[in-house]
Parts: C-alpha cells; sequence; structure tokens
C-alpha cells in the first residue's frame, strides 16, 4: 500500500463530496445569484434523513439515498417558496444573509428531533476494499465517487441542455426582464432550490455513511466547500466539480508534504490568491459591465 | 419665609443617609463576593452556576454538562440538601465565546453569589473564565483545561498523562509479548504531551513505536494517515481522536485487511459513536469506568435514577461520557461541600476540594483532587468491544503518582 496512491484516491472521494456541495452552491448562484450558506443545514438534514431511513425503516443505500434526495428536494424548494420567493428575484444579497439564519434554524431543529451527538450509520455496505495501482479503494468509496459523479451529470445536462438551464441563465441574468418575457423567476428558483436540495442530501449522505452523522464534521465539510467554489467558479456547476477534486488533492498533497497543521492554511491561502488574480475562479464568468 | 438653604437641608440629609446605606450594602456585598459568595443566610439555598456551551457547535457537551450536574442536584435537593440547605443551579450559556465565557463567570460570582461553577467544554472559554474563578475565589469545573489556576478543576478527561497506561494496554491487548505498535492522535495540547510520552516510555518498555500520526480537529479525510499506519504494518494502533475521526478511520483500517488490536483511549466518552461497530479488534479506554444502563450496583442506580428525573432515558449511548462525569464531579463538589459547613464559601470549599476523594463504586472507584492535582482520574480502564454494544471490562492501569 503506497501512501501516495492513498492520498489521490482519498482525495478523489473526499473531492467528490466538495463537488457534490459545491454544485449545489454553483447551481443557486446561477439560477439566482443567492450565496446560499445554508447548504450545510440541509446537507446535515440531509444526512440524519439518510440515518433514518436505514437504521429505523431498514432500507438499502440506494433506496435510502432516494428518499433523502427527495425529502430534501421537497423541502428546499418549500423553504424557498415560502421564506425567499416573495424578495429573492430583488434582494440577493438581502437572500443571502437570510440564509445565514435559515441554516441556524436547520440546526436547531436537527438538534430537537436527533439531538447533537455524532451518530453511526448501520452499515449497508460492505467494509472491505480493493486494492488498485497501490491503493486500497473501499466499497463505500466506490459508492461516493460513482453517486456524485451520476449526480453531477444529470446536473450538467439539466443546466446546458435543458430548457430549465436556459431559464435558469436568463433569471440569473436579469430577473425583471426574464418576468417581461414571460418567465416566472420565482418558479424557476424554486425549481432551483429543489435541485440543489437533493443535492445536498446526497452529500449528507454519502459523508455519513463515509464517517457518521456528525454536525461538527458536516460544518467542516460545508465550510472547506467554499474554497472549493472559488477555485471553480461560483456560477460553474462544472467548475464546482473540478474545484472540489482539485481543492481534495491539494488539501492531501500538503498533509503528506508538510504535515497536516497546514491543510487549511494553505487551503484557504490558496483561494484568497486565486480571488486576488481571478475574481471568477478557474471556470466561472466574469461580470461584464457596459458603459 | 425659610431661606434656600434651610429649605434643601432635609433633602441633603436624606440623601447623605441613602449614600450612606448604599455605601454599608455595597460594602457587605462585595465582601460576600470576594469570599466567594457565601449567604449570609444560613437556610438560604448555596448557588452553584452552570457556564457552559449550551449552543453552537460543541453544545452537546454543554448539555450533557448541564443534565449530569442537574441530575446530582435534584437528587440532593430532594433527601434534604447538603448542611441543611438546598442547592439552587443557575445555568448560562457562554455559546463557545471566551468573553463571553468570562461574563458568565463574573455575573455567577457577583450577582448569583455563586460559589461553584460547572461548565466550559473548550479550554479557550476555561482560561476566559479562569482569572475571573481567582478574582472571586470560585472552584470551576471545566471538561478541558487550558490553563493552570488554583481555582480550576478537572471534570473530564485529560489524555495527557496517559502515556503509561497506553503502554500498559499496548502490552495487554497483544498478550505481553514484545511489539511494534502506530499511534494516531488528535493535534491538541493533551494529545501532544501524550504522544511525547508515549515516544520516551515505548523502547523502556520493550516496545517499538513504528509511526506518530497526528490528526486535525476539522479532517474529514483520513486516507494520509490510514495509509501511514498500513505501511509501517503494525501489531497494535492506537488511536486518540473524535468518535466520528476513529470510525472513519476504523472503516479505512478494515478495508486495507488491517486487523490487527485497534485501542481507542477515548472510547468511553464517545459511546455514541462506537454503536453498530461491528469489528471485534476495537478496545476502548477511558478514565473512568463504562456505566451499563442495566447496572445493579447502588451508585450506578442512583445515577441512572438521577437522570431519569431530569428527564432523559439513560441509554448506554447518552449516560456514558460527559453526564456521568458531570454527575461525578457535582458529588465530589457536593462532598467537599458537606465538610466544608454550612456557611461554606468558594475559598472554603476549594480548600475542602484539594483534600477530598470520593468513592463511587461502578461509576469511579476513586475520584478526587489534591492542592497539587486538579485532574481527578486515579486510573485508566480498558474494554474489548463486542459487537459495538457489549463492553468487557478487561483490565485496569493506575495513575502514576
Amino acid at each position: 500500500m503506497s501512501v501516495a496512491a492513498q492520498a489521490v484516491e482519498g482525495s478523489i472521494a473526499t473531492g467528490a463530496i466538495y463537488s457534490l456541495v459545491g454544485s449545489g452552491f454553483a447551481l443557486l448562484f446561477r439560477a439566482s445569484k443567492v450565496l446560499s450558506f445554508c447548504q450545510g443545514g440541509f446537507m446535515l438534514v440531509g444526512a440524519f434523513v439518510f440515518y433514518d431511513a436505514v437504521s429505523a425503516w431498514k432500507l438499502g443505500f440506494l433506496a435510502a439515498l432516494c428518499v433523502s434526495a427527495v425529502i430534501l428536494t421537497v423541502l428546499s424548494a418549500g423553504t424557498y417558496f415560502v421564506v425567499f420567493a416573495r424578495v429573492a428575484s430583488r434582494a440577493a444579497f438581502g437572500t443571502s444573509v437570510a440564509t445565514i439564519g435559515l441554516a441556524g434554524v436547520l440546526q436547531a431543529a436537527v438538534a430537537v428531533k436527533f439531538g447533537t451527538s455524532p451518530l453511526q450509520v448501520p452499515s449497508v455496505l460492505s467494509s472491505r476494499g480493493y486494492h488498485v495501482l497501490g491503493a486500497v479503494v473501499p466499497v463505500v468509496d466506490i459508492a461516493t465517487v460513482a453517486t456524485a459523479a451520476v449526480v453531477l451529470a444529470v446536473l450538467l445536462v439539466v443546466v446546458r441542455l435543458t430548457p430549465l438551464g436556459r431559464r435558469m441563465e436568463a433569471v440569473a441574468d436579469n430577473a425583471g426582464l426574464a418576468e417581461h418575457l414571460g418567465l416566472s423567476a420565482a418558479r424557476t428558483s424554486t425549481l432551483a432550490w429543489g435541485i440543489a436540495g437533493a443535492t445536498t442530501a446526497v452529500a449528507g449522505s454519502v459523508f455519513a455513511i463515509r464517517s457518521a452523522v456528525d454536525p461538527v464534521g458536516v460544518s467542516n465539510v460545508a465550510l472547506l466547500a467554499f474554497p472549493a467554489i472559488i477555485l471553480g467558479g461560483l456560477d460553474s456547476v462544472g467548475g464546482a466539480a473540478i474545484g472540489g477534486l482539485v481543492f481534495a488533492g491539494v488539501q492531501n498533497l500538503v498533509e503528506v508534504a508538510l504535515g497536516p497543521g497546514w491543510v487549511t492554511i494553505v487551503s484557504f491561502a490558496l483561494m484568497l490568491a486565486l480571488l486576488a488574480v481571478r475574481p471568477s475562479g478557474m471556470f466561472g464568468r466574469p461580470d461584464v459591465v457596459r458603459l | 419665609m425659610p431661606s434656600r438653604s434651610v429649605r434643601l437641608l432635609p433633602i441633603g440629609l436624606a440623601a447623605a443617609a441613602a449614600l450612606l446605606v448604599a455605601a454599608c450594602g455595597s460594602s457587605g456585598g462585595s465582601a460576600s463576593s470576594s469570599a466567594g459568595g457565601s449567604s449570609s443566610s444560613s437556610r438560604a439555598p448555596y448557588v452553584w452556576g452552570i457556564n457552559a456551551e449550551l449552543s453552537g457547535p460543541v453544545s452537546v457537551y454543554g448539555d450533557q454538562i448541564a443534565s449530569g450536574v442537574q441530575a446530582y442536584v435534584d437528587q440532593v435537593n430532594a433527601a434534604g440538601g447538603i448542611n441543611g440547605r438546598r442547592i439552587q443551579l443557575v445555568k448560562l450559556d457562554n455559546a463557545a465565546s471566551e468573553s463571553q465565557a468570562a461574563t458568565n463567570e463574573t455575573q455567577l460570582a457577583t450577582a448569583d453569589k455563586a460559589i461553584a461553577v460547572f461548565g466550559s467544554v473548550l479550554d479557550a472559554e476555561c482560561t476566559g473564565s479562569a482569572p475571573v474563578a481567582e478574582r472571586y475565589q470560585v472552584p470551576t469545573a471545566c471538561l478541558t483545561i487550558g490553563i493552570h489556576s488554583p481555582y480550576i478543576y478537572g471534570l473530564g478527561a485529560d489524555n495527557s498523562g496517559g502515556g503509561p497506561a497506553v503502554i500498559a494496554a499496548v502490552k495487554k491487548v497483544a498478550g505481553g509479548r514484545p511489539l511494534r505498535f502506530a499511534l494516531m492522535y488528535n493535534n491538541l495540547p493533551a494529545d501532544n504531551d501524550l504522544a511525547k510520552s508515549v515516544a520516551a516510555l515505548a523502547p523502556r518498555a520493550g516496545e517499538k513505536l513504528l509511526t506518530s500520526q497526528k490528526l486535525e480537529l476539522t479532517q474529514t479525510d483520513f486516507s494520509v494517515p490510514v495509509a501511514s499506519v498500513v505501511a509501517a504494518r503494525p501489531d497494535v494502533v492506537v488511536v486518540s481522536a473524535t468518535g466520528p475521526a476513529f470510525v472513519s478511520i476504523l472503516k479505512g483500517l478494515q478495508a486495507s485487511g488491517v486487523a490487527v488490536p485497534v485501542v481507542y483511549l477515548d472510547g468511553v466518552v464517545n459511546t455514541p459513536s462506537l454503536v453498530g461497530i461491528t469489528a471485534s479488534s476495537v478496545y476502548p479506554m477511558g478514565e473512568y469506568p463504562y456505566v451499563d444502563p442495566a447496572s445493579t450496583d447502588a451508585h450506578a442506580s442512583a445515577f441512572l435514577a438521577a437522570l431519569r428525573s431530569v428527564g432523559v432515558n439513560p441509554t448506554a449511548v447518552n449516560l456514558n461520557g460527559t453526564p456521568a462525569t458531570a454527575y461525578i464531579t457535582a458529588s465530589a463538589f457536593g462532598a467537599a461541600l458537606r465538610a466544608c459547613g454550612p456557611s461554606c464559601t468558594g475559598s472554603g470549599l476549594a480548600a475542602e476540594l484539594n483534600k477530598t476523594t470520593i468513592s463511587l463504586g461502578a461509576l469511579d472507584p476513586a475520584f478526587g483532587y489534591t492542592a497539587s492535582n486538579h485532574v481527578p482520574w486515579r486510573a485508566w480502564f480498558l474494554y474489548h468491544l463486542v459487537h459495538g454494544t457489549t463492553w468487557t471490562p478487561v483490565t485496569s492501569f493506575p495513575m502514576p503518582g
């Protein structure tokens, strides 16, 4: 077993989770110019729903994943429709700030229902691993990466090839004009929030099965997904996916080369450096103001 | 017609009298505060405070401290109190803020006249409370201690002195033969001390420490440290980490086909994370015993009943760890208060605490402080975990000194 090969394997699995979280951020930003700080809260709810589906309802991995995604789709879209729809098209900044409050509400609600202790998800996947190119690839990591790949592929198709994707872009570009042209900004954004909710549910579920249903761990992942999104580009779903993989790779590279104490410093320094040089990220589109 | 000065004379006299009364009152109040909040009435309740992280990311531990202390206080009050006085518990949330912890400590010591405080989960909040605890002479128990102070007492585990126990545990789980082991530990002051101690003690015990892997609290991917441990091919792995981190590490070791014994130094306090683990190679440890919810021991039964009285349905998951240590610590404070007498002050309570040792049977056979050592634990307990739920006692190791 090679430490370097294992670092690459770990980077891909962790990067897949960052990519899922990041794509939800990017989708919402693309559709509504809202930077949602409550994605971590939705991710936590998704993880707990997955835990309940496995431990209480005795569902398998895929069925529990689908239940979590459906419930979070409804919860996220419903939250937007009830709480934010009236103001979002006019006040993206205000909505972004309001999502901080929503994150607190979600965390408190989860604490009331499930408590705040980390919970171990019953094993629904094999604990064995396969030796590939000097690395051990656990079944849970294969499931994590495969799930992320499917979800990200579907997201990319929706964003790039469907009328919904074009409507999202139109609403984000100019919500007022889009309304004049007959598009419903609220309906489009509600759909975007629903899809983003599903991605966070999947992210929370695969994180839980790799580690535990852990409020602190989920917060850490949601926080560390930010540099990944900045790296990829705030409004690019594909960029968020690549940014997640690159960022996880940088983290493990730093850990191997300098030690774990340097990971956070170097990660956020990289984000700041990139913001200074290319504020729109690797794949984001720079804002152009015509005078 | 009276002159203006004559008309103002009664007002001036009244104001002077009011100032005099206020000065006397304030003088008495500050004397009381500086003495650690003793109450002037012998029948008035003693005041104990909670100054903990009741909100924020570590609120799970703050809530557990509050419920453990509350369970003890309710139990004592139901039995008529201590020295004929009941205990009133005032709970304040420091919200994981060092400055708020200092503010709360001040309020508890002055306005509420608390003679004992239980709380801070994190060493930063404990450090923030320490100068206030010293100024007002209020013994304060913290889950993690980052500062030495005559008024700060340990409430939670302290791994810094666990080196000898780790060496002994490694030998025990390997059947006493000389062996090679790996250590994975949190990048925290106590664990860093532990790692230094283990590295120094291992060669003297005929053991070889193959690799030490430092873990960050914010770390979510453990591929690199696990790969380093697997590559070293140890006979035993010793882990000191959070519950979720331990589970991730164990999964990584299992996937790599490593089936050697894994000693989990923080196993008892992280019982919730161990439920559902199917590996038979896990050996949890703790500075206090694992409490079985079905225990018939008198002290354990009293603890379980006390938890029920505060609305906690005790299970292996929610009674082990911090609720138990908070209850045990409160019991020691209660014993010291009893010895201190009816008009006990904070400084008097501290003096008694420094010579108090209690025995709570299955909860903890020996727990006590001395003037030079405010870490109360006297032994490490080693278990073998079977099917994630059955804890079989293996042995215990006395603390050195």
